[in-house]
């Protein structure tokens, strides 16, 4: 007999199974909506089409968005997920276009696949108002026989930042009329524009107000993001003006449940616990086997294969269950999205892909394996379990990372703090060259000019001197035959990704997907197994120079786990707090990461069964680094052998706690300890951006390395096992977590006076 | 945030050039000094316009210049409506167009640096080509280019269509508020003339391809295109003006081979039922063109001469000469013609269209139902063997069902009727 999602929700209270590890029950309650009489100055075509839809009145944050966006101003709405965040934007747009048909409006979202649901949306609220607004996406996709109508007559224009990047900003000559009219740019999914991709963003916005300038126009902002802590600043920061902020969350919202649960001590000297892949598919199993509808996230794509395989393999009508991640092709992602707001998807397993705002529909339960790194990241996976009415669930399942164990153990973290910093550097010298080329070639620039807020005399200087701009007549022109667009991607360092080609069948050879070529280092070398909508796939040859790997389809009973090596060298030091015996320095590096061995672990018992070596190039990253040194002194009080470990254990629980407090993406920020660091000879630690130049997050380390080691060293002080564990210090053996302590020993007191 | 840091970006730069500059490096080569033709060259601030005399007789390849009136004059007595008529054009309004520039990419950063035109003026062919001198001076090269084309009414280029043509109105657009507009021209572009009569006979329809296949035109040390840019940018450094004097040789020939093709292709146009320099392969590429045209006349005249010819393609033109006799009204000419080919007709789509054809004679014209049945289920057949052939499944429905299924009923119809019409006869 089925199970309602209350009596699912009585068994983990009550069911020793699972009742004794749910450390952590809050159940937000819900909450009414609030509501507003329609702006008097709306059109009756609009009202119109809004009756027609039901809404007679709207929610308090749109109407301050809507009343600030009339006033002229840039606005940037914080709601969470499902609380009407569009009208926000389509209301003092398409009101605009009632008052004058001539404008213009260009819509950016952070993928072609949000582009497509909102057009759907815009295009039925136009119909029904009557209005002639020509609205259409501008992407990939678009068939070239209606782009010139669009440049030529879309009102409302919607596209992403790579391609405003790429097709519309360097052919703004065949977009004369849309600039000369261009009032209102709304970026939907603001949070999503953080780091590295965010910081580019920054840079086409920069391009895309210059050419706006140049054909006479100044457009207003419109943002929309999900709860970050600074949506004022980190808009502010994106477009160089004043933004105001609506926060005023009016939505209605039914009662959430919010379980954090921890697995199972196996151990309890040494303090592992169950996997949490394991548990999460005994969790999403009680929900599955109940008919209710559950999404699964999981931190990577080798993990939500494995949930995959694992939910699939107990559960009868397997096809139900489907999985969803990068690497799969469009058609197959539209489909499953379709599949789910039918119901005719019952489970899926993702990553972190479905977190935006893509529609698919209302799911009762979701299940998130292991923190997935921030606060704002966690709300948002949370949100896809109930939208406007109806109990829903959500269950954090721990990791045994010390990351997952201090969130898990602190709910008052997650639930008390306010959520992530979203930060970005639209100044880091490689984003920021890198998109002024693209600017010299959409105009020439004028001597003095700025690009944004950035005087860039000496950068165009550099680049003449390189022989990419000529000076002439106080203008700075593009002389080069390359379209510098093309060469430039914002979403990763890497440009081109690795094409996955599955050659099981002789004759019927097909592409499957793809993968970025850092992320291929250790997932597409030669023996790896590849798992592909559940099915394994071993990896027979890494083409690295072509990118291409040729997997065939296999039955095995293991994964593979690759090991990165790094090694790192500092290039410059630009600030430095002498200390002793600890001292800390801020300066360039250059790191070198090589792929070196892989282990092949069986599945469910996670045992190591294997290995074998890794023959594929050294990626090279030139970035910014923050570091601590140890001097001679714990040479004397130390082993080698001792010290050694202890750094290694110390980084261990650097890597997880930085990126909680400098608010990041763990994947951002990486530690590597030195024995014999190259510049000082002395034993170092040091954490780097992941971004060629870096986005300012080893800065911010630098600047906080004081609260950064207290928090390790409670982290340490706090964990329940004797001599270190993974949870902590990462090692089990001997005495890493007193040699940690002994190192972070004279930290703790020597850390004053420093000033960054 | 690096603005603390501001005295050590050039530091910061130089380290990280080689993340910074992997765009814009070109091979280079020392410049070739090349000789050109009598020339005069005019400088004004930014621009200087370089003017060539070609006499009338100064042979391009296969033709003389002047031999240009007498293509125009051969369009005039031919009076045909097709896409590159001069008829109502006097040569003097031709403009024979190239531009260099500095990438292939169509985007606002691309700059035309060099305008190039052929056109016959006061007895001779004159080329003239404004060059850029300074990128800032990009509005005195368009003033200097409207200025100099003056009494021209129609473009001829080679891609210019999609590429130069569009690429000038791009950059003219950009300085719109200071420039008058410019002139709105006519437009041959050859480039797709060239692909309809040698694409399938020349690997590729590059101007250069086509100079040496079909114009005789032999070009010595001439600069490979492609490297026009990059002596573009090394001239910009250095000023020195013999850098890009090879790029402008080189233009000159382009143009020059536009009017030697622009003559050729009015030869094959207009003069294709003469015997003399024309292949049967082109001249059923010429017929084909008309027949898209709808000029059944002048397609089937050049249809019969290689149907009576002893050529491969001679199936293929009675084929064509049947569909032009068919629209001019002579489906019995028409009829004759096909039936006769039938037995020769061995490539399925070919025979099918021709099946087709032949039924809806018997169907509509003669009234005979039997047959034109029969013709049917053979081009029902034929499509089969298509499908067949192309080792793919066939749609579910056939083309010709419906015809099959209409043609079975009044065959059924009028069998039911004699019956009727015996047993009255019978009967009474």
């Amino acid at each position: 007999m089925r199970a309602s999602l209350q009596q699912v929700l009585q068994r983990f209270r009550d069911d020793e199974r699972f009742k004794n590890h749910i450390t952590h029950w809050k159940t937000i309650p819900s909450q009414a909506a609030k509501t507003v009489p329609l702006p008097d100055d709306l059109d009756r075509r609009i009202r119109e089409a809004l009756r027609q839809r039901g809404i007679s009145s709207v929610y308090t944050h749109q109407a301050a968005a809507y009343a600030h966006v009339r006033e002229g101003k840039n606005v940037v709405t914080v709601t969470p997920t499902a609380s009407g965040k569009s009208l926000c934007y389509h209301l003092p747009v398409l009101q605009r276009l009632a008052e004058a048909p001539a404008t213009r409006t260009l819509y950016l979202f952070p993928t072609k696949a949000l582009a497509q649901d909102q057009k759907s949306e815009l295009q039925a609220m136009v119909e029904e108002s009557g209005l002639t607004i020509a609205t259409e996406t501008y992407d990939g996709d678009t068939p070239s026989s209606i782009r010139q109508k669009i440049r030529i007559a879309g009102n409302i224009v919607i596209t992403n930042p790579d391609m405003l990047h790429t097709a519309i900003l360097p052919h703004h000559t065949q977009w004369v009329s849309f600039f000369e009219h261009l009032e209102y740019v709304v970026i939907d999914e603001l949070h999503t524009y953080r780091g590295v991709f965010g910081s580019h963003v920054a840079n086409v916005l920069r391009r895309l107000k210059r050419i706006a300038a140049y054909y006479g126009g100044t457009p207003q902002f419109i943002f929309t993001s999900a709860t970050i802590a600074n949506p004022r600043q980190l808009a502010e920061r994106m477009i160089e003006a004043p933004v105001e902020v609506v926060d005023n969350n009016g939505a209605p919202s039914a009662t959430k449940h919010f379980l954090f649960y921890n697995p199972p001590v196996v151990n309890a000297s040494l303090n592992i616990r169950r996997s949490a892949l394991l548990e999460a598919r005994d969790i999403a199993q009680q929900f599955l086997q109940n008919r209710i509808q559950t999404i699964v996230f999981a931190r990577s794509r080798v993990r939500v294969e494995l949930l995959l395989t694992y939910l699939q393999q107990r559960q009868l009508d397997a096809p139900l269950i489907r999985a969803y991640r990068g690497g799969y092709l469009p058609s197959e992602r539209r489909q499953i999205e379709r599949g789910l707001r039918r119901g005719e998807i019952l489970g899926v397993v993702s990553t972190n892909a479905l977190e935006l705002g893509i529609d698919i529909g209302r799911l009762e339960a979701c299940v998130i394996t292991g923190y997935p790194g921030s606060i704002a990241s966690t709300w948002q996976q949370a949100g896809r379990a109930g939208r406007r009415q109806g109990e829903s669930v959500v269950v954090l399942v721990g990791g045994s990372s010390p990351t997952d164990q201090y969130v898990l153990q602190h709910p008052e973290y997650f639930f008390g703090r306010s959520p992530e910093t979203a930060r970005i550097n639209p100044d880091n010298l490689i984003i920021l060259v890198d998109h002024l080329k693209c600017a010299a070639y959409e105009l020439p620039f004028v001597d003095g000019e700025r690009f944004g807020g950035v005087e860039v005399a000496e950068i165009l200087q550099f680049l003449g001197d390189e022989h990419i701009v000529h000076h002439a007549q106080g203008k700075w022109f593009w002389m080069s035959d390359a379209f510098p667009a093309h060469e430039i991607s914002l979403r990763s360092a890497a440009q081109e990704n690795v094409v996955i080609i599955d050659i099981t069948h002789r004759g019927q050879e097909r592409v499957i997907g793809d993968m970025d070529r850092f992320s291929a280092l250790t997932l597409l070398h030669e023996e790896a197994i590849y798992l592909h909508h559940g099915d394994q796939f071993q990896v027979e040859k890494l083409d690295y120079a072509e990118k291409k790997a040729y997997v065939r389809a296999v039955q095995v009973d293991y994964y593979t786990d690759a090991n990165l090596a790094v090694e790192l060298r500092v290039l410059n030091q630009d600030a430095a707090t002498p200390g002793d015996p600890i001292g800390f320095g801020l300066g360039e590096v250059s790191v070198h990461a090589m792929a070196t061995i892989f282990k092949k672990i069986k599945l469910e018992t996670h045992e190591n069964i294997g290995s074998g070596p890794i023959h594929l190039p050294a990626e090279e990253l030139h970035t910014s680094a923050a570091w601590m040194t140890f001097s001679e002194k714990l040479f004397r009080q130390l082993e080698p052998a001792d010290l050694e470990q202890g750094l290694v254990g110390l980084a261990h629980v650097l890597q997880h706690v930085a990126p909680l407090f400098v608010l990041c993406d763990p994947a951002d920020l990486h530690v590597v300890a030195q024995r014999k660091a190259v510049h000082s000879g002395e034993p170092t630690i040091f954490l780097y951006d992941r971004y060629p130049g870096g986005v300012g997050l080893s800065e911010q380390v630098f600047h906080e390395f004081d609260r950064l080691l207290t928090e390790a060293e409670s982290v340490i002080r706090n964990c329940p096992c004797e001599v270190g564990c993974p949870a902590c210090t990462g090692t089990v053996s001997a005495r890493s977590k007193l040699l940690a302590r002994t190192l972070l020993g004279p930290a703790r007191q020597g850390g004053d006076g420093r000033v960054g | 945030m690096w603005d603390e840091r501001a005295g050590l970006l050039q530091e910061r730069l130089a380290r990280y050039r080689a993340h910074l500059v992997e765009v814009g490096q070109h091979g280079e080569r020392p410049p070739v000094p090349l000789q050109s033709p009598a020339a005069t060259a005019e400088s004004s601030p930014g621009v200087t316009t370089v003017e060539s005399r070609f006499p009338l007789t100064h042979r391009h390849g296969r033709y003389c210049l002047g031999q240009l009136a007498d293509a125009v004059s051969a369009w005039q007595s031919v009076a045909a409506n097709h896409p590159l008529s001069a008829s109502d054009l006097s040569a003097e309004s031709l403009l024979f167009f190239d531009t260099e520039t500095t990438g292939l990419h169509y985007g606002a950063g691309t700059l035309v640096f060099l305008l190039g035109y052929a056109r016959l003026l006061d007895g001779a062919i004159i080329v003239r080509q404004h060059f850029l001198t300074s990128p800032a001076a990009e509005k005195d090269l368009y003033e200097a280019f409207t200025d100099g084309v003056r009494g021209g009414q129609h473009l001829v280029t080679y891609n210019g269509k999609s590429f130069d043509w569009p690429l000038v109105r791009s950059r003219h657009a950009l300085l719109r508020r200071e420039l008058p507009d410019l002139p709105h021209f006519g437009h041959f572009d050859l480039l797709s003339a060239c692909r309809r009569l040698w694409g399938g006979e020349l690997a590729s329809c590059s101007l250069g391809a086509v100079e040496r296949a079909k114009l005789d035109v032999v070009r010595v040390d001439d600069l490979a295109g492609a490297l026009a840019p990059g002596r573009y940018f090394a001239y910009l450094r250095g000023q020195d003006f013999e850098t890009v004097r090879p790029v402008l040789a080189h233009n000159a020939l382009d143009v020059l081979s536009l009017v030697t093709l622009y003559i050729h292709l009015s030869q094959l146009m207009a003069g294709y039922r003469r015997g003399e320099g024309i292949s049967n392969r082109e001249r059923m590429a010429v017929s084909r063109w008309y027949e898209s045209l709808g000029d059944w006349a002048r397609a089937g005249e050049g249809y019969q001469i290689v149907a009576e010819s002893e050529d491969p393609c001679q199936l293929a033109a009675r084929v064509g000469l049947g569909r032009c006799l068919k629209r001019r009204g002579d489906w019995q000419g028409a009829l004759t013609i096909w039936e006769a080919c039938l037995p020769y007709l061995n490539l399925a789509p070919a025979r099918e269209a021709v099946l087709v054809e032949v039924a809806k004679i018997y169907e509509h014209r003669l009234g005979d139902d039997e047959k034109a049945y029969a013709y049917a289920r053979q081009a029902s057949e034929a499509w089969r063997t298509k499908w067949r052939a192309l080792r793919r499944p066939a749609p579910s429905a056939c083309p010709h069902d419906r015809r099959l299924a209409r043609l079975q009923e009044k065959i059924c119809r009028r069998r039911v009727k004699q019956e009727d019409f015996s047993r009255a006869m019978d009967n009474g």
